[in-house]
C-alpha cells in the first residue's frame, strides 16, 4: 500500500452506492471522469428519472428515458436485474400514460423490486383498473415494492392479484372507497402499508391478514375515519395534520407494539384506556394533539415507552404503567392523580411550555414543584422550562419550596429576560434544584451551558448572539458574573475552579457568534456539548 | 487459545488482526456490525482470532470505533440516541481527507459494514454536489483514462449536465 491509489479503483458497486445518491446532474459530471465511473453510471441498477429536475419536457422527456434505458439494457443483458424503477414525470394525456407503462414494461421485464410512479402534473391523471398498467404488474413476480403518486385511481372492478407485492405506499392520491377496497385485496401478502395524504373516501377501511406496519397522515376535512383490522399488526401511526380532530377504530390488533396517534377524537377519559387492554404487547404509546379535557386514564401492564405530547388542556392523568421505561411530556402542569412507572429505572424527559409559566401566576414554581413529585423515582429526569417574563417572587427565597433533589438536568428558556438579571433568578432554582448536573440556559442574547463532571468539577461554554464587539464584550462580562454567582452557591472556592484568564480561550467564527471556554483545572479545553 | 469456554459468557471477546499484524481485541457484539465477520463467526466452530489481511491496522481501528458507537447505542431503543449517532457520525465524516476516506470506504465495503457504507459514501457524494469534472478527478485524484474524443462525446450528448 505504498502508492495512493485513486479513487478510480472503487468496486463499481461501491460507485453505483454514490452515483444513486446525486441528481443525474452531478451524477453525469461524475461519470465523465473516468472509465469505471462512466461505466458504473450506465449500468447502475437503479434508475431514476425525474422530470422536474431535469430540462427535457413531455415527450422530450420521455425520449431521455428511453435513450437512457437503452444504454442500460445496451450493457447489461437479460441476466442483469433492475432494482429499482423511479419515474416522476407530468402524465397529462393518454400518450404520456401510455410511455409510462411502455417503461414499467421494460423496468418488469428485467425482475425490478422496487417500482415508484409519481404525477408531477398539476391535474390527477385517471388511471382505471381496465387500463394495462395493472396486468402488468400482476406478471411481475419479482417486485415488492409499489409506490404511486399524484394520480387518480379509479379501480371500480376487481385487479388482478399481485401477489409479490410487500410494501405499498400510496401519496397525493385521488381513489375512493371501493378503489382502495379493490386494490388492497389484490394484495394478499401486504406487510407494510403507507397512506398520505390521500382524498376521495369517507372511511379508510383496512382489512388485510400480513399486514404488519401501517402509517397514515390525513389532512381532510370532514376527518376520514379509520377503521383497521389486522391480526399481524405491530406498528400503528396515524397522523393528522390540521383539526377537527379524526377517529380511529381498531379490532384485532392484539400484536401490536407500537402506537402513535395524533389528534383523534377519544370521548370519555377511559375510551383510549379500553383500546389498550385489547392490545397486550403494547410497549410504545405516543398520544399526540388529542384534545383530553376530561383527562386521560392509562393503565397497561407491558407498555415500556409512553409520550404524551401537545394535548394542551390536558387537566389530570392516572398512568398505571409498572414497566414504563421512558416517558416523554410536552406541555402544561397537569394533575397527576397515579403516576406508576418501574421504579429507579424511569427517564423522564419533561417540556413546560410558557403559556403555563407566565410568570403573572404567582407560587407557580410551588405548581412545578409538587408536579416533579411524581418523578421523584427516575434514573433520569430532565425539564425544559421556557419562561416567559421575569420571576419576580423567585427573588424572596423565604418563600421557596422545598429542595427537590432528584432533578439532574434542567434547561431554561427565557427569551424575555436579559443575562444580568439571571443570577438572582439563578439562585433560586439552584435552590430549589441541588442535585443539578447539567444546566442549560437560553436568554435573548446567549446560550449557555454548565455541567458539572463526575468530580463535581464545573465545565461551561455560552455562545453569544451579538456581532457588536462592545455588545459582547459586555455580554460576556455578565455570563461570568452569573457564573461566578453559581459557583458561590455551590460554595465553590478556588480549590475546585479558577477562572485564570491565560488558560481561557476565546473563539470567534464566521456567524459572529462568539464561543468562550472556561478551563477547568487540568487545563483542557471543554468541548460543547 | 482453547474454545471450550462458551458455556456461561455472554460477551465473547474477538481478536481481529489486520495486514499489518495490529491487532484489536473487541466484543462480539460490536464486531458483528460488519456483514463480513458476522458471518464468519456464525460459522460454526469459528476461531476467535480473525485474520483480515485486506484493512490495514489504522483503518480497521477507525471502522472498529464507528461500530462500537453504533453497537453500544443499537441496545437502547430510545429515539434521543438516534440523534447522538447522526451527531457521533456527521463528526466522524467531517474532516476525513480523500485518502482515509478512500481506506475506510474500501474497509468498510470489505467488511460489509453496510450502514457505514452508506455514511462513506454519502460523504462522497456530498463532496461532489456541485462540483465540475475537473474539480471531481482533482477531490478523489480520478485519472482520466477515455481514449481521446470519448469525454467530448459525453460531454455533447450530455451538454444540459455541463452548462
Amino acid at each position: 500500500m505504498a502508492t495512493t491509489p485513486s479513487s478510480s479503483y472503487l468496486p463499481e458497486p461501491v460507485i453505483h452506492k454514490i452515483l444513486k445518491r446525486l441528481p443525474p446532474k452531478d451524477a453525469i459530471r461524475a461519470s465523465a471522469t473516468s472509465k469505471p465511473w462512466r461505466l458504473a453510471w450506465i449500468t447502475s441498477p437503479v434508475l431514476a428519472f425525474d422530470e422536474s429536475i431535469v430540462p427535457f419536457k413531455h415527450s422530450d422527456f420521455f425520449d431521455y428515458v428511453d435513450r437512457s434505458l437503452a444504454l442500460w439494457r445496451d450493457r447489461c443483458d437479460n441476466r442483469v436485474n433492475m432494482e429499482k424503477f423511479t419515474l416522476c414525470a407530468d402524465v397529462t394525456t393518454e400518450e404520456f400514460f401510455s410511455r409510462l407503462v411502455e417503461l414499467v414494461a421494460i423496468a418488469t421485464s428485467r425482475s425490478v423490486k422496487v417500482i415508484k410512479l409519481r404525477s408531477c402534473s398539476e391535474r390527477f391523471y385517471m388511471v382505471f383498473h381496465s387500463d394495462s398498467l395493472w396486468p402488468l404488474l400482476s406478471a411481475c413476480k419479482s417486485f415488492d415494492v409499489l409506490s404511486l403518486r399524484g394520480f387518480q385511481l379509479c379501480l371500480w372492478g376487481s385487479l388482478p392479484e399481485m401477489s409479490s407485492v410487500k410494501k405499498l405506499s400510496l401519496a397525493a392520491l385521488f381513489i375512493d372507497e371501493n378503489g382502495l377496497k379493490n386494490l388492497l385485496s389484490s394484495l394478499p401478502l401486504l406487510e407494510d402499508l403507507d397512506i398520505g395524504f390521500c382524498l376521495g373516501f369517507v372511511e379508510l377501511r383496512i382489512s388485510c391478514p400480513k399486514l404488519r406496519t401501517f402509517e397514515v397522515i390525513l389532512s381532510e376535512n370532514p376527518p376520514q375515519n379509520v377503521v383497521i383490522n389486522a391480526p399481524n399488526l405491530q406498528y400503528f401511526l396515524y397522523q393528522r395534520s390540521s383539526y377537527p380532530l379524526g377517529s380511529v377504530g381498531f379490532s384485532n390488533c392484539k400484536l401490536l407494539t407500537t402506537l402513535r396517534i395524533e389528534r383523534t377524537e377519544f370521548g370519555t377519559a377511559n375510551a383510549l384506556d379500553e383500546h389498550l387492554s385489547q392490545i397486550p404487547l403494547l410497549e410504545n404509546l405516543m398520544v399526540k394533539a388529542c384534545r383530553l379535557r376530561e383527562g386521560i386514564r392509562i393503565s397497561h401492564s407491558n407498555l415500556k415507552s409512553l409520550t404524551l405530547q401537545h394535548n394542551w388542556r390536558l387537566k389530570k392523568a392516572e398512568i398505571d404503567t409498572p414497566n414504563l421505561r421512558f416517558f416523554k411530556y410536552v406541555g402544561g402542569i397537569f394533575h397527576v392523580s397515579t403516576f406508576r412507572y418501574s421504579s429507579g429505572l424511569l427517564k423522564a424527559e419533561l417540556r413546560l411550555a410558557s403559556s403555563v409559566f407566565d410568570c403573572t401566576e404567582w407560587f407557580w414554581f410551588i405548581r412545578l414543584r409538587n408536579f416533579l413529585e411524581s418523578f421523584s423515582n427516575c434514573k433520569i429526569l430532565s425539564l425544559h422550562c421556557y419562561l416567559e417574563g421575569c420571576a419576580e417572587e423567585l427573588r424572596d427565597s423565604d418563600m421557596l419550596p422545598d429542595p427537590f433533589y432528584e432533578l439532574t438536568h434542567l434547561s431554561i428558556s427565557n427569551l424575555s429576560l436579559p443575562i444580568t438579571q439571571y443570577s438572582s433568578f439563578l439562585k433560586a432554582m439552584v435552590e430549589i434544584f441541588p442535585g443539578l448536573e447539567t444546566l442549560f440556559l437560553e436568554t435573548m442574547e446567549a446560550r449557555i451551558s454548565i455541567e458539572f463532571d463526575e468530580y463535581r468539577y464545573l465545565n461551561w461554554n455560552a455562545t453569544v448572539y451579538s456581532s457588536n464587539n462592545d455588545e459582547r464584550d459586555k455580554i460576556c462580562e455578565s455570563i461570568k458574573g452569573a457564573t461566578n454567582k453559581i459557583l458561590e452557591l455551590f460554595g465553590w472556592t478556588d480549590e475546585h475552579y479558577s477562572e485564570n484568564e491565560s488558560d481561557a480561550s476565546i473563539y470567534s467564527d464566521l456567524n459572529n457568534d462568539m464561543n468562550i471556554y472556561a478551563a477547568n483545572p487540568h487545563g483542557a479545553l471543554d468541548i460543547a456539548l | 487459545m482453547s474454545s471450550s469456554s462458551t458455556t456461561t459468557t455472554t460477551t465473547r471477546l474477538l481478536m481481529l488482526k489486520a495486514s499489518d499484524g495490529v491487532t484489536f481485541e473487541v466484543e462480539e457484539a460490536v464486531a458483528t456490525k460488519l456483514g463480513a465477520i458476522n458471518n464468519m463467526v456464525e460459522e460454526e466452530g469459528s476461531e476467535d482470532l480473525i485474520c483480515l489481511p485486506n484493512v490495514n491496522g489504522k483503518f480497521l481501528g477507525m471502522v472498529l470505533e464507528w461500530c462500537k458507537k453504533h453497537a453500544n447505542n443499537n441496545t437502547n431503543s430510545d429515539k434521543g440516541n438516534d440523534e447522538v449517532n447522526k451527531w457521533w457520525d456527521k463528526e466522524f465524516v467531517m474532516d476525513l481527507d480523500q485518502n482515509t476516506l478512500y481506506h475506510l470506504l474500501m474497509a468498510a465495503d470489505y467488511l460489509s459494514g453496510t450502514e457505514l457504507v452508506d455514511l462513506l459514501t454519502e460523504k462522497v457524494a456530498s463532496m461532489i454536489r456541485g462540483k465540475k469534472v475537473e474539480e471531481i478527478r482533482e477531490t478523489f485524484k480520478i485519472k482520466s483514462d477515455f481514449l481521446p474524443g470519448q469525454e467530448e462525446e459525453i460531454r455533447k450528448k450530455n451538454s444540459w449536465a455541463f452548462e
